[in-house]
């Protein structure tokens, strides 16, 4: 495809622009600033391309400029053997023509203009490689996939059918076949899908539940292998147990022979014991009867010898009683008389008394006599005397106060005024009738009434009066002390003062005087002693005559003929007292009564030794002590031969046969129950195991079917990853075959910007995915901007390269990243390229592609101006 | 006097076969058909009773409803039935045969002491007591017996010494057995273990099991496996004369073939092979192929194995020992559509004989390519 030229009106930032006589081949380069609309030239070029006039899509409606006309444009150019020049018109009065100049010149309008386009660019126009050389700036710095570009393939494909390779995709349907089928085992990314797992995971379940199975029978193998244990133990068991019992009863025999021999033993024990004291009894019977006979002996000897001191005791007994009767009657005598000799002192002394307390009587009696005369004269003084005595004091007192009385009397006297009555009549002065005449004293408010006339007196002045009250005054302390004293004047006072006086002395001296004759003593008791005497006296005594000395005398001869009596018993009793302590007749009694009580025993001995003998003769107690010492003899025999046997069954050995044959049925008994037990408990778990060996049959068997299955399914896999691999691995080889005529022309292009080593790595698609420059790879994607861009031009020009003529290299700006050194390299090879094709490049800064020779150049500005 | 009975071992009730999958129901319902069988075979030839010479059940510890059909179809059969507890099913504390009392029909023979079966008529049994008896149980059952002028059928369960194994614990003494029928203690030894039918001597026989439980080896003249299954055995005896006559009792087939093909004329009397098979919902077949095909007879074998997997009860390849090449004619491979990259990956995997994984890829990519092509 060739652009000869392009007008474009009412697209944009263009009203109006014109391009015309476009070189065939070589760098077009159209400049300008930004917004002139570098890019509408491209957008209008494409939209008459694919929009059709009546198109209302968005990059058609994005085409109009606001207010303005309906978008316009017309292009001619060549594609294929086809030139002609198309025209469109959008939106507003939309028209389209297409005009074919050659090979045959054709007219075409509105719809068909469009349709016949279409054709000719289907036909002859490699649309994808017309995208991939139509480079806006969006495109830079990314990888292009050159593998999806028919007329590229078309190329390389020659080229590789020229050099005898195959064709990669050739087999992309079996290849998808085989990756469905991968797939049917795998994931994308090579791992065993989740069907495959699931199998896998089935066989490890199901070999699982074997193991399980194979666990669950062990266990019951292990039970079936403990019954029959079980059952050895209790079969053996029972058949021992009749044999141990058998055994146990012997023992049992065994152990009850013991104790017969034992019985035997305590039989024979107690028979010794009672032939023992069989033998003793009859040897004490003997025994006895010898002290008996003994006895008697010593009693005979005894009584014949107390015989002999019972005669002597006799004889001085009777003598010792005949001195003690004669002292006896001599004592007797003695007391009777001095019994006489008291009682004629007792007489002596009352009277002697009865003298003494008649004298007695009489002073006192004179005594109290005397008191009460005292007692008297005290009474009567104590009578008179006054009840207020008047004493010294009193009478200065009152000698005083006469003394004041008559001063005060004077005093009024002499200033009182006195009305002096005369005459007759009654007169009353302050009502008191007095008598005519008389001389009245006159005070203030006295009424002195005369007949029918009353005066009252009123005093003037107060002289007179105070005279008078002081008199008054006096009076009446005067008055008041005599009132006191009881007396009518102070001479009375006077004379009953020394009367008073004289009376307290006579009452003291009577008081003394008593005192004096009762010298201490209470009257009282004077006169109960009186009292006593006279009543001590009211009996007679025989024989009370004389004096009391003559009492007295008579008192001391009778104690004297007492003393006498007193003398006699005494002398009586000391010579009776040795003969009151002699013992012959208590000998002589005491001897008789023992001699007595001998007698009595030796005749109960001989009774009873008489009475023994005649029960049983010593002869025959001796045969009884013979025949029980030999009745001993046996028993001990019988008891040791007893013992013996006893000791030589030895029944501890039989006691412990016994116990053992005990145990041993025991231990047998329990380990039967044991073993009953034990095999109902394993009859329960075999029972509840039941099943088991099929349930392990049926695991196996469906561990085996799902491990078959399995096996299947892996062996299907690993075909189809086999044959996959292999394809896959073919595939490649083919493809980097195929793909080298563009690796090696990349690199040839390359070479003269990134240096003579520069290799590329380019996947499936041929997209380039890493650069090598020496010895250092660079993924794609980490290169610099500026080598990005430069790489994506370098694809571009060897994809050009490869497909030949057939569209123009349009560049929407691009070099920006890209320093002086590289664009002088890559101007060289826009050049390059410029030689067999159009490449147009839309630029701001045309000076990046001042290193371009020979290029054709345009400012937009100027070709919109026309 | 002579005495009919049948003579069965290893009935293996209870038995389970990965391969059977879903029809592992049926296989179990033709064991106890089998049991069946065993009774209208009896009443059909007049035997007296039968003797199963051990292993009547797969295992001791089976589900209730495996015993307890199991003890129903055996208390249904016309005549006695005399039990031996086998290795499989040996006379321990989980063993079924604890729970046969009061089935009127059924005797377990749990001692060795001899049972009358009618006059002049008895058994003795070397029963398995524990899982592993020390010793011959046949000489111990054997030793203490006298002979007798009554008709005494042994029954016991083992392998013999006199055949090739090693002497040891367990094994019977056949040197003795016949010392002892030489005698006239016993006059035929009922033997179990071995499932297929057998005659160790003129009165010595493994019956076999009635019905099929392994597979069949079928290697041209090597017979081996369970070579003769699927039978029980009449016996006719007295003192002088025995008879012994193989009767057919089970449905099922299991064998394993083994086939060297290589043409499609190999195949098609394979396939042909297969369809043979009278009963294939009772027939269990895997398969050992050995040789080098062309494409075409490649795709023959598979489309046809694929054919009639579904139709028997199961049809499989034995991967381990299967051996086929795939070798394509010249002009099979102009026929493929293969662009270039299969091309070269079919050459790569082609040269790659011994490898598997390689052929089963390269059958995967004529499959695919040829749906490709559709």
């Amino acid at each position: 495809m060739r652009l000869h030229a392009l007008t474009i009106a009412n697209i944009r930032a263009i009203e109006q622009l014109t391009l015309t006589e476009l070189p065939d081949t070589g760098v077009i380069v159209i400049s300008g600033a930004n917004e002139q609309g570098k890019s509408t030239i491209l957008d209008a070029l494409t939209a008459l391309q694919k929009y059709s006039h009546t198109s209302r899509a968005k990059p058609v409606r994005e085409m109009a400029r606001i207010g303005g006309e309906a978008p316009e444009a017309s292009a001619t150019m060549t594609v294929g053997p086809v030139t002609f020049t198309i025209e469109k018109r959008w939106l507003s009065r939309p028209r389209a023509a297409l005009t074919v100049t050659a090979p045959t010149p054709a007219n075409y309008s509105g719809g068909e203009a469009h349709d016949k386009l279409q054709e000719i660019l289907a036909e002859h126009l490699d649309a994808d490689l017309a995208d991939t050389l139509f480079l806006r700036q969006d495109d830079m710095g990314k990888a292009v996939a050159a593998a999806g570009i028919p007329s590229l393939s078309g190329a390389l494909a020659q080229a590789n059918d020229s050099d005898g390779g195959v064709d990669a995709a050739e087999d992309d349907a079996l290849m998808a076949a085989v990756q469905k089928e991968y797939l049917r085992y795998f994931t994308a990314g090579g791992a065993k899908n989740a069907n495959y797992k699931a199998a896998e995971r089935s066989e490890e379940q199901a070999i699982a539940t074997v193991k399980t199975a194979q666990a669950s029978v062990d266990e019951l193998n292990h039970y079936v292998e403990q019954v029959a244990t079980n059952e050895r133990d209790r079969d053996r068991g029972t058949h021992e147990l009749p044999g141990a019992e058998d055994t146990l009863v012997a023992a049992r025999v065994a152990l009850d022979q013991v104790q017969e021999l034992n019985t035997r033993v305590e039989a024979t024990a107690a028979a010794l014991d009672r032939a023992q004291r069989d033998r003793d009894d009859a040897q004490r019977l003997v025994d006895e009867r010898a002290a008996q006979r003994e006895r008697l002996a010593d009693l005979t000897a005894a009584a014949a010898s107390l015989a002999t001191d019972v005669a002597a005791a006799k004889e001085q007994a009777e003598e010792e009683t005949t001195k003690v009767e004669q002292l006896r009657a001599a004592l007797r005598q003695a007391r009777d008389e001095r019994g006489a000799a008291l009682e004629a002192v007792r007489h002596a002394r009352a009277v002697h008394q009865r003298l003494v307390d008649a004298d007695e009587l009489a002073s006192v009696e004179e005594l109290v006599a005397t008191i009460a005369e005292h007692d008297a004269t005290v009474a009567r003084l104590r009578q008179a005397q006054p009840k207020r005595a008047i004493t010294d004091a009193d009478v200065r007192a009152l000698d005083d106060a006469e003394r004041e009385l008559a001063v005060a009397t004077a005093l009024r006297d002499a200033s009182v005024p006195k009305l002096d009555l005369s005459g007759s009549g009654p007169v009353t002065v302050d009502d008191v009738a007095v008598d005519v005449p008389s001389t009245v004293e006159l005070i203030d408010g006295t009424v002195i009434a005369v007949g029918s006339v009353t005066a009252t007196y009123r005093s003037g002045d107060t002289v007179g009066v105070e005279a008078a009250q002081r008199a008054d005054e006096a009076a009446r302390i005067v008055q008041e002390l005599l009132a006191d004293l009881g007396c009518s004047d102070s001479e009375q006072a006077r004379r009953l003062r020394d009367d008073h006086a004289r009376l307290a002395v006579e009452l003291k001296e009577a008081r003394d005087e008593r005192s004096r004759v009762l010298a201490g003593r209470d009257s009282d008791e004077v006169r109960a002693q009186r009292d006593r005497l006279a009543e001590g006296l009211r009996e007679d005594i025989e024989g009370t005559v004389g004096s009391v000395a003559e009492a007295k005398a008579d008192v001391e001869a009778r104690e004297a003929e007492r003393d006498a009596t007193d003398l006699a018993i005494q002398r009586i009793e000391q010579e009776l007292e040795p003969w009151e302590n002699a013992t012959a007749a208590k000998q002589y009694v005491e001897l008789f009564t023992r001699h007595d009580g001998l007698s009595d025993q030796i005749k109960n001995v001989k009774r009873s030794l008489d009475a023994a003998i005649e029960t049983r003769t010593d002869e025959a107690l001796a045969a009884d002590v013979e025949a029980a010492q030999n009745a001993w003899d046996k028993a001990k025999e019988s008891a040791e031969q007893a013992e013996k046997a006893l000791t030589e069954a030895d029944p501890q050995a039989r006691h412990d046969a016994v116990d053992a044959a005990e145990a041993r049925v025991k231990s047998i008994t329990e380990r039967i129950n044991q073993a009953t037990v034990t095999l109902a408990k394993l009859s329960g778990y075999i029972e509840r195991a039941t099943g088991a060996a099929e349930d392990l049959q049926e695991a196996t068997a469906e561990a085996e079917a799902i491990s078959h299955k399995l096996a299947g399914i892996a062996r299907r896999a690993e075909a189809a990853q086999r044959l996959r691999d292999v394809l896959l691995r073919h595939r490649e080889v083919a493809r980097a075959r195929y793909a080298q005529p563009f690796a090696d022309e990349l690199s040839s292009l390359a070479r003269s910007v990134f240096g003579p080593d520069v290799q590329f790595s380019l996947d499936d698609d041929l997209t380039v995915t890493e650069r090598t420059v020496g010895g250092a790879t660079i993924d794609l994607h980490n290169l610099s901007g500026g080598a990005k861009e430069q790489l994506a031009l370098l694809t571009r020009f060897s994809i050009a390269n490869l497909v030949g003529n057939t569209v123009p290299i349009v560049v929407d700006d691009a070099l920006g990243n890209t320093d002086e050194q590289r664009l002088q390299q890559m101007g060289g090879l826009f050049a390059r390229m410029g030689r067999e094709r159009q490449v147009i490049v839309l630029t701001c800064f045309p000076q990046r592609y001042d290193w371009v020779p020979g290029k054709t150049e345009y400012r937009i500005e100027e070709l919109k101006r026309g | 006097m002579t005495v009919t009975f049948v003579h069965t071992s290893d009935l293996q009730i209870g038995m389970k076969r990965g391969f059977l999958g879903e029809d592992q129901a049926l296989f179990d319902d033709s064991r106890l058909r089998a049991v069946t069988r065993l009774g209208e075979l009896a009443a059909q030839h007049g035997a007296e009773f039968i003797v199963v010479a051990g292993d009547v059940f797969e295992a001791n510890s089976l589900s209730r409803q495996v015993t307890g059909r199991a003890l129903d179809v055996l208390k249904a059969l016309p005549v006695p039935v005399y039990l031996l507890p086998g290795n499989h099913d040996p006379l321990v504390a989980d063993s079924i045969f604890r729970k046969t009392e009061g089935l009127d029909n059924v005797h377990v023979l749990d001692t060795t002491e001899p049972v009358a079966v009618r006059d002049g008529v008895e058994i003795v049994g070397a029963p398995w007591l524990t899982k592993m008896p020390a010793g011959d149980l046949v000489f111990n059952a054997l030793q203490p017996l006298e002979p007798t002028d009554a008709i005494r059928i042994m029954i016991a369960h083992g392998q013999v010494d006199a055949y090739g194994n090693d002497a040891g614990p367990g094994l019977i003494d056949l040197d003795y057995v016949r010392s002892r029928l030489g005698d006239g203690t016993i006059d035929y030894l009922a033997l179990g273990d071995t499932h297929s039918t057998t005659r160790l001597d003129e009165r010595v026989y493994f019956s076999g099991s009635p019905e099929t439980t392994d597979y069949h080896e079928r290697t041209g003249d090597d017979q081996g496996g369970e070579s003769d299954s699927g039978n029980a055995l009449l016996v006719s005896v007295d003192k002088k004369d025995i008879e012994v006559q193989k009767l057919k009792v089970g449905e099922w087939t299991f064998d394993a073939l083994h086939a060297q093909l290589d043409s499609r004329e190999d195949v098609d009397r394979f396939l042909a092979r297969l369809d043979a098979y009278p009963d294939k919902a009772r027939t269990c077949v895997k398969y050992a192929l050995t040789g080098t095909l062309d494409l075409t007879s490649m795709e023959a074998l598979s489309v046809g194995l694929d054919d009639r997997a579904p139709v028997f009860t199961a049809l499989y390849e034995r991967t381990r020992l299967t051996e086929l090449y795939l070798e394509p004619g010249d002009d099979e491979l102009e026929t493929l559509t293969l662009g270039g990259v299969g091309n070269a990956a079919l050459t790569e995997l082609l040269s790659d004989v011994d490898d598997d994984v390689a052929r089963d890829a390269v059958n995967l990519l004529f499959r695919l390519s040829k749906e490709v092509a559709k």
